[in-house]
């Protein structure tokens, strides 16, 4: 009795219902469609806070301008003056490079003490909105009478050029 | 499926579109405040320096603003130079502002060290100032060409008289009484009292030299009381203290520096020494009298001597 019924099972053998199949198929097209949407999800995140921080920038680096206050040379230093005039706080001084009037630099500098006008350093090392303050380009060998170029760069990559005649 | 996708992409591009506005608007304020700056239309004129003391030196200026925008100053500097000397400094300002239109006259006391006021001569000063939104205005002198001819007194002397600012007042003791104001000096009633003459002096000299009055200098009138038979009175230069009015009883030549209007005073019956003091001085006449103002002094360098006879007053007691 029971061989018959296994040999039956076994020459009558035949696929799922079609109930089943449709289960298992849309089972995995919901699977395959949630690991789509996170992924979607993660990538326009990412996509998000790229583009955020990229226009952030942009948009610090467009408020930020430094006025050249005076520019003075004497004794091989170079003292220049400067006073945020922007609408935006924490302007550092990245690197400064002083160049000749034709172009040839004679001084490349990128660890610049900022100066309170009082003489006292900057302890923040920034510029806020409408604070001045100075810094000095030591063992520079100028001309007296030549223009030369001060072109300053700051933390966010905004450049600030200023002509003198030394 | 598709609503999803549709839904994920509607808001990335919503946010961006945000993102986008943020920055226009960012390029916006930044284009008014460009705009702001080249707007700002500040003149600094009719600037003379003087050296008042070792390391001072008094800056008057003269700003205009033609422009719509207000104009607020924050920082003064000042460079000076001469054969052996270099030096600059800085003042910081406080509520200096020109309103749209605007006219200020104003003058700073600066510390430079290394001036010295006998040499104020031989500096060259320059001298800018700096605005709160970044531009620099610098400070335009004085010049030969700004002053009309008919006003520096040329064939005559370098010192013009402020004819409209001519003032005398009471002495009580050593103090003018009724300081600063007095009263007009074209009609005198001293009642029988010492009085002192208040006159505005600018030195005008076209090779912008100092005038240092000497105390030999003299304000001075002849009364023609009866005929051939005139009689003079007379006041000798003085120091008067500006904040008190007090008359100091020693003297102090007088520095007039190029094209500084200078209040001069004349109180002392006699040319003050240092053996002798100040003492005042009586109209002692009374009627119509012209008035002479005689000075000595140097100009620059050279003995410099001067007299303006264009006034007359009238001593009513």
């Amino acid at each position: 009795m029971d061989l018959r019924k296994v040999w039956k099972l076994l020459r009558e053998r035949r696929a799922v219902s079609t109930v089943v199949s449709s289960v298992i198929l849309t089972g995995a097209v919901i699977a395959v469609s949630f690991v789509v949407l996170f992924w979607a999800q993660y990538r326009s995140s990412a996509y998000n806070a790229q583009y955020s921080e990229a226009m952030n920038a942009d948009i610090a680096r467009l408020k930020e301008r430094l006025a050249f206050e005076y520019v003075f040379y004497g004794g091989g230093n170079l003292t220049v003056y400067l006073m945020n005039c922007g609408t935006i706080d924490n302007v550092t001084i990245q690197t400064v490079y002083v160049k000749d009037a034709a172009g040839v630099p004679k001084q490349v500098n990128s660890s610049i003490t900022l100066i309170h006008f009082n003489g006292t350093q900057i302890a923040d090392k920034d510029l806020d909105r409408g604070e001045e303050g100075y810094f000095v380009l030591s063992s520079l060998s100028l001309s007296t009478g030549a223009s030369y170029s001060v072109r300053v760069v700051t933390g966010r990559g905004s450049t600030f050029d200023h002509t003198f005649i030394a | 499926m598709v609503l999803v996708m549709m839904f994920l992409s509607t808001s990335v591009f919503m946010w961006t579109l945000s993102q986008n506005t943020l920055y226009n608007e960012a390029i916006r304020e930044k284009n008014q405040l460009e705009s702001d700056v080249l707007s700002e239309n500040v003149q600094v004129t009719n600037t003379t320096y003087v050296v008042n003391a070792n390391d001072q030196v008094q800056i008057s200026v003269d700003i205009t603003n033609p422009s719509s925008l207000s104009v607020q100053f924050t920082t003064l500097w000042v460079y000076a130079s001469n054969a052996t000397y270099t030096g600059y400094n800085f003042t910081k300002l406080s509520n200096v502002n020109v309103q749209g239109g605007a006219y200020l006259s104003r003058s700073f006391d600066m510390i430079v060290e290394g001036l010295r006021p006998g040499a104020s001569n031989s500096y060259n000063f320059s001298s800018w100032l700096i605005t709160g939104r970044g531009n620099v205005v610098p400070l335009q002198k004085s010049t030969s060409s700004n002053i009309i001819i008919a006003q520096t007194t040329q064939g005559i002397g370098a010192l013009m008289m402020d004819f409209q600012n001519f003032t005398y007042y009471i002495v009580s003791g050593n103090s003018l009484t009724n300081f600063p104001n007095g009263a007009s000096g074209y009609i005198v009633s001293s009642g029988g009292s010492n009085i002192a003459f208040r006159i505005i002096l600018t030195n005008l000299d076209l090779n912008k030299r100092n005038i240092l009055l000497y105390a030999d200098t003299v304000f001075f009138s002849i009364f023609p009381t009866t005929p051939q038979q005139v009689r003079g009175s007379y006041w000798y230069i003085v120091n008067v203290n500006e904040q008190t009015g007090a008359i100091s009883n020693t003297y102090t030549p007088v520095n007039l520096a190029f094209n500084v209007p200078t209040a001069i005073y004349f109180a002392s019956d006699h040319a003050i020494t240092p053996s002798s003091p100040f003492t005042g001085a009586k109209p002692l006449f009374t009627g119509t009298t012209p008035v002479n103002l005689a000075f000595i002094g140097t100009l620059g360098s050279n003995p410099f001597g001067q007299n303006i006879p264009f006034v007359s007053i009238k001593v009513v007691s």
